[in-house]
């Protein structure tokens, strides 16, 4: 009888075991209570498959859209352009204390571009 | 005898020999005062001004819709002055602890969060300005308290890692593997976690997302740096696992807010969760996970004696086991699926396949089963036991109070006992104690209700965010550290991930991948940490490290291995 409860007992904790460690490890699916710190997933999958893992020339393109979003988050009048005032407003020192180099026009306006051209003609 | 000699006669000989000890003497005192100025003498102790202890009596609150009125929000901290001895060396570092919050503001001032922190700080006695590193875990949602208690700073938990011996009581030691004696470090905690939290019109929530998350870690560091100036100090972050897509992403935000950097470094990484959380219909991915975890599954396998013949050394089994898993990426496509939970029937090798796999991998049948079988691979692998996912090496007998309430054993192995040091560690060494309100070390609620969209995608893949700090700047220093029994974060993936940047034309990225016996919190482990230090102080000082795989040696991506990610 009491050999029957140990063997109830243990069979319950290996289920939760089991139930709990599949999401850790074998599906995220659902969020994981017990790790420190995660790394946590959201409660859905992303509903289609994601395009292959960019390489070459898609990544650097996906890498330049990163940093063109801060710029054009910058632009809040979307002129395509920003002044050095703008560009230092809105946490774009890189753009602020480079700017001399970087509106090679000096037009006191720079595009995402001119700061393209300045980025890759860093040594 | 001596007295032989009649005092004044003194020869040329003595003359010169005389001046030559004292010219010895001097030079002796000057590398005294040298080395004094290096290592301090332990009269500076007496120098040491007194601690200035600090009651907060701010109820903080970690809710989403939670943040503080501007008007009680301050920048006050608890300061207090410490020494570290490294014992083999016998050299000594004193060092200050500031534990307190600043406010991350926006870029017209308006605050946005008050953040909490601990900054370990060395005055600078050397040549060069001493580096500050910044550093954070991940979840998202979780503190910095492992780090901040078990990696680097001058005291750390010890725990008895990948074993579970006293467990849970584990005593604050002085931490003879500290990078003090290298950079000053600085443990943040994000909003909604820790002691932080938002300033109104702000609440938690508005900063639970990858980007908004990035962006308020930023505008604390620029804080830091405005109330601490460091104007020539190298600056670097140091981020673990949900860690390190936040570093991927605050990199350039810094960098283009005009903070250079000199280096990121990247421990026990999640670069794309595309990898890790596919759609459920996205089989290649299923299958990209399930060989990419299988070199350091084997690894654990080979802990528990469970490869035959066993392996001569972890590093070179990794190599075979990559090699392995790419040779034989096809035949494992059927089970991909059924391994990430997601096919519906379930597909299982047959015992001939088993056979097969494990002739050509030394695994052995029972482990492969483990791994592809119906039960989950933490209870599989070790009969009667479970096996932890942090670090796959850590195991507890099922019905062992680890246990309880802990599905993971190399969680528990941290979970309980951290906080408990943590809640005297804060009076007794800090001198900061918060009387109205509870330290978070991880908080759910920020995880369940995080923003993971970034960059387009509903989960992040921050390789293209590396890749634009990379091209904002060339010379960023990267390093990459991976435990080899890490079943959360698995080093293959990652290497894999890294592989992506290999065929952009124009960059020549400085990027060294270092690889360790242990878990997901490599630095636990007793025999690792030593060698993370050393690896870290060749980092930090800009020379190669001994061992480490190089951008060139990184593997190809699946994604550009052919079609349906086939070899």
């Amino acid at each position: 009888m009491k050999n029957t409860f140990y063997l109830m007992i243990f069979a319950l904790c290996a289920t939760a075991g089991l139930a709990h460690a599949s999401d850790a490890v074998a599906s995220p699916a659902t969020i994981v209570k017990h790790g420190v710190e995660g790394p946590f997933f959201p409660a859905a999958r992303p509903a289609a498959p994601a395009a292959p893992a960019s390489t070459g020339a898609a990544l650097q393109a996906q890498a330049m859209s990163r940093l063109k979003s801060n710029f054009d988050a910058a632009d809040v009048a979307k002129t395509g352009t920003l002044t050095q005032a703008q560009a230092q407003k809105s946490r774009l020192g890189y753009v602020a204390n480079n700017f001399g180099k970087i509106d090679v026009n000096k037009t006191g306006k720079v595009t995402f571009d001119d700061v393209k051209h300045y980025m890759q003609s860093q040594p | 005898m001596k007295t032989d000699r009649p005092m004044n006669a003194s020869t040329s000989h003595q003359i010169i020999r005389s001046k030559m000890r004292a010219a010895a003497t001097r030079l002796l005192l000057l590398l005294l005062a040298w080395f004094g100025a290096f290592f301090s003498t332990p009269a500076a102790a007496e120098l040491f001004p007194p601690d200035q202890p600090y009651m907060d009596n701010t109820a903080y609150a970690y809710g989403p819709t939670d943040g503080l009125a501007a008007s009680i929000v301050n920048e006050k901290a608890a300061v207090a002055y410490h020494q570290l001895t490294y014992r083999e060396s016998g050299r000594r570092v004193d060092y200050t602890t500031t534990t307190g919050h600043l406010t991350a503001a926006d870029a017209n001032g308006k605050p946005e969060a008050s953040m909490f922190y601990v900054a370990y700080t060395a005055k600078n006695k050397g040549p060069w300005p001493r580096p500050v590193t910044f550093f954070y875990n991940g979840g998202p949602g979780s503190s910095s308290i492992w780090l901040r208690l078990g990696s680097f700073a001058p005291s750390r938990v010890a725990t008895p890692d990948p074993y579970t011996t006293g467990w849970p009581n584990f005593p604050l030691v002085d931490n003879q593997e500290s990078l003090i004696d290298t950079t000053d470090m600085v443990f943040i905690d994000p909003p909604g976690t820790g002691f932080s939290e938002a300033v109104l019109p702000n609440t938690n929530q508005t900063f639970w997302g990858v980007d908004q998350d990035a962006g308020v870690m930023r505008d604390f560091i620029l804080r830091y740096l405005a109330v601490n100036p460091r104007p020539r100090s190298p600056i670097y972050l140091y981020g673990e696992s949900y860690g390190t897509p936040r570093t991927d992403v605050l990199a350039p935000l810094l960098e283009l807010a005009g903070v250079h950097l000199s280096g990121i470094v990247l421990q026990s990484c999640i670069l794309d969760y595309n990898d890790q959380y596919p759609s459920a219909t996205d089989l290649q991915r299923a299958t990209d996970y399930t060989v990419s975890l299988l070199p350091g599954y084997a690894e654990v396998a080979a802990f528990f004696k469970q490869v035959t013949p066993p392996p001569a050394g972890v590093r070179s089994f990794a190599w075979r086991m990559r090699d392995f898993s790419t040779r034989h990426y096809a035949e494992f496509l059927p089970y991909g699926p059924t391994f990430l939970g997601l096919a519906n029937p379930p597909v299982f090798p047959t015992p001939a396949v088993y056979a097969q796999m494990s002739r050509q991998s030394d695994i052995n049948v029972s482990a492969l089963q483990a791994y592809l079988g119906p039960n989950p691979l933490n209870t599989a692998l070790v009969p009667g036991s479970t096996i932890g996912s942090y670090d796959g090496r850590v195991s507890a007998p099922n019905g062992s109070p680890m246990l309880v309430g802990d599905s993971d054993p190399s969680d528990a192995l941290i979970a309980t006992p951290f906080p408990v040091i943590l809640n005297q560690q804060l009076p007794d060494y800090l001198k900061y104690t918060a009387p109205n309100t509870t330290y978070v070390t991880l908080s759910d609620t920020a995880n369940i209700n995080w923003d993971f969209s970034h960059g387009g995608l509903p989960v992040p893949d921050t390789i293209p965010d590396l890749l634009a700090e990379i091209t904002l700047n060339p010379h960023i220093k990267v390093l990459v550290e991976n435990g080899y029994h890490d079943l959360v974060t698995p080093f293959f993936m990652t290497e894999k991930d890294l592989g992506r940047l290999k065929n952009v034309a124009g960059i020549r990225p400085d990027i060294q991948v270092t690889h360790y016996a242990g878990g997901h919190m490599i630095y636990l482990e007793d025999t690792s940490r030593p060698r993370m230090k050393a690896d870290l102080v060749n980092y930090y000082e800009g020379r190669r490290i001994g061992g480490a795989m190089t951008f060139a040696e990184l593997p190809a991506p699946w994604s550009d291995m052919g079609p349906a990610g086939t070899p």
